[in-house]
């Protein structure tokens, strides 16, 4: 079942187009990376989800429930975390939690177990009795996750959660986000850094100025983009001719040597136009063509690369 | 049963653990106090010998004291509740209350409460120093319904006007302009008028629908919305031995320029005033909220 599901979900400010016609589906379990540039309708797309903003139209369903006609149902099963943690003076981490807790009525003797679960589980418990405003910004973005999911939501809506956070920060939030993506929550997750998202989605969306690309689970895309394939061939000894060689095959568009291989370890890095009954043949054909090969291994795209050649690809 | 709204909670929780409202009580406490030990000082060195100066010292006091505690809560009051939307908005918190279960108009409600509360330690923290003016006598406890029934009434709107303009602004300083603003126009207006309404009518014959209840009723609404006007009739009232709750009330009234030509019994000042500024209150409440959550607008 689709968690949230659009339907030419239009924005207009004035006579900019913010988001055009925007059908897409997430369905329930998924990561959802929501890639784009700056300015590509990210925001707005979760502004609307999260019933900050009336669609100029089009229509938005979240866990159902129709964002303009039902905004209560909708707040009710959204977690949002914003791309800017809200600061309240004078308050201590858990006395955030509860604040948002009883605003969205959960029962008192449920809140204070509840926060103190949801401390740990995001690496605060430590800091319980802290001034929210004493906390490291990475600790703050970890509050925050913890105050969207204060209501235990069906989904929760985060937008580029990672931006503004150190390295180490980072990697504890990427930790953090496949663990409650292994605990089966919904998640849509926005960054304009696409390399954040590599490795946690099952599903991506790529963005660019209110119109979306491409859409659904990351092999598909990644398959439906990769019409030719990066392959790592190691070789032994002449080198050079190996590159000759390859260079002659007609599936093959182009060879160079690894750029990391000052060492002379005899890696060529392939550029492969086929499927992998091609790319069985052309093993067998290296045999046969006398070529000492050593390995083979296939480089699966990354994210980044995807984005590129997708966007590259519209005018 | 049902919790606190979070909101008037969280507000109290944090206000009072800062310094700020440490230091307004103690600034607003201490402006009081010095205005009165300068009129105890002036008084008793002019009218110490006088046989009946003690009930006429108390209510100066008293007068003094109310006005100058009524000048305070109406200058305090709106920059306090002016910050508080906007604030929540230039804290980019605004989203988080809005994406909550909490309704509209419970944020604005939950925001006036919290205004409210605090702006009631400070009326009730000056009765200390009003208890000075009771040592003279001359102060009775209607003075003290009408004094406090008159804070109320300026806090309560007051504060309401400084929401509005903070769920409409888009900075604190613009939102606290704003409040002050309207509230200087609403205090030098309402005299403003009455000055002009006195010049066009002095010496003529009024027209007759003027002695009408309800234009009798309408100018004295007009009148009575100005809190220290409100305020001074209603201790006059008072003391010329007239009720705590009614008054009659003349056509012109308090003017008196010409002659009257109608009259109508209605409530007192005071009374008028509160009554007044609780439905300003609920009109700036339900604008504010309206305000708060433009996405439901056309719901």
């Amino acid at each position: 079942m689709a968690i949230v599901a659009t339907h030419e979900l239009t924005q207009r400010f004035g006579t900019t187009t913010a988001l055009d016609r925007l059908t897409l589906e997430i369905p329930a379990g998924a990561v959802y990376g929501f890639i784009g540039p700056n300015g590509a309708g990210k925001t707005t797309t979760m502004r609307i989800l999260t019933t900050l903003l009336r669609p100029t139209a089009g229509e938005a369903r979240v866990a159902g429930f129709e964002v303009t006609r039902d905004p209560a149902a909708v707040r009710a099963a959204v977690g949002f975390m914003p791309d800017t943690f809200g600061v309240y003076e004078g308050l201590r981490a858990w006395e955030y939690l509860d604040f948002f807790g009883r605003s969205f009525r959960v029962a008192a003797q449920r809140r204070m177990p509840l926060i103190d679960e949801l401390l740990e589980l995001v690496g605060l418990a430590h800091k319980r009795e802290a001034p929210v405003m004493s906390l490291s910004r990475g600790m703050q973005q970890r509050l925050s996750l913890a105050r969207a999911m204060i209501h235990d939501p069906q989904l929760l809506i985060l937008d580029e959660p990672a931006s503004g956070l150190d390295p180490r920060a980072r990697i504890e939030l990427r930790e953090l986000l496949k663990e409650l993506g292994a605990m089966g929550k919904t998640i849509m997750i926005s960054s304009h850094i696409l390399t954040e998202l590599a490795e946690m989605c099952s599903h991506i969306a790529i963005i660019e100025r209110g119109r979306l690309l491409a859409d659904g689970p990351v092999e598909r895309i990644m398959r439906s983009v990769q019409a030719h394939r990066t392959l790592d061939i190691r070789v032994m000894g002449d080198v050079a001719a190996a590159q000759a060689w390859l260079h002659a095959h007609p599936a093959i568009r182009a060879v160079e040597p690894a750029p990391d291989d000052g060492a002379g370890r005899g890696v060529l890095v392939v550029d492969f136009d086929g499927d992998d009954r091609a790319q069985v043949a052309l093993v067998r054909a290296m045999i046969d063509g006398g070529l000492n090969v050593l390995s083979i291994s296939e480089t699966r795209n990354n994210l980044e690369e995807i984005f590129m050649r997708i966007t590259e690809a519209t005018p | 049963m049902s919790e606190i709204n979070p909101l008037v909670q969280r507000e109290l929780r944090s206000r009072m653990r800062g310094p700020r409202a440490y230091v307004v009580i103690t600034g607003f406490l201490a402006v009081i106090s010095l205005v009165v030990l300068l009129l105890y000082v002036a008084t008793i060195g002019v009218s110490g010998s006088e046989a009946n100066a003690g009930p006429e010292i108390g209510k100066l006091l008293f007068l003094v004291i109310t006005s100058v505690a009524l000048v305070l809560v109406a200058l305090i009051t709106p920059v306090f509740t002016a910050g508080s939307i906007v604030g929540e908005r230039e804290r980019q918190t605004l989203d988080l209350l809005i994406t909550s279960l909490l309704g509209s108009g419970q944020i604005v409600l939950g925001k006036l409460v919290a205004a409210l509360a605090f702006i009631a330690v400070l009326i009730l923290s000056i009765a200390p120093i009003i208890s000075v003016s009771f040592m003279f006598g001359g102060v009775t406890p209607a003075d003290i319904v009408v004094a406090f029934g008159c804070l109320t009434a300026t806090g309560l709107f007051y504060a309401a006007i400084g929401l509005f303009w903070s769920s409409i602004a888009r900075s604190s300083i613009t939102a606290t302009t704003l409040s002050l603003g309207t509230i200087v126009m609403l205090l030098l207006g309402v005299p403003f008028i009455g000055v002009i309404i006195g010049i066009v009518v002095t010496g003529r014959e009024l027209p007759v629908w003027l002695g009408h209840p309800v234009a009798i009723t309408v100018w004295a609404m007009l009148i009575d919305s100005h809190p220290f006007i409100a305020l001074l009739l209603s201790l006059e009232h008072l003391t010329n031995g007239g009720d705590l709750w009614l008054q009659p009330v003349t056509s012109g009234s308090p003017l008196a320029l010409s002659e009257p030509i109608g009259a109508v019994t209605l409530p007192s000042p005071w009374l008028m005033n509160l009554l007044l500024s609780l439905s300003g209150t609920a009109l700036l409440v339900r604008a504010s909220a309206r305000a708060l959550r433009p996405t439901e607008r056309r719901r």
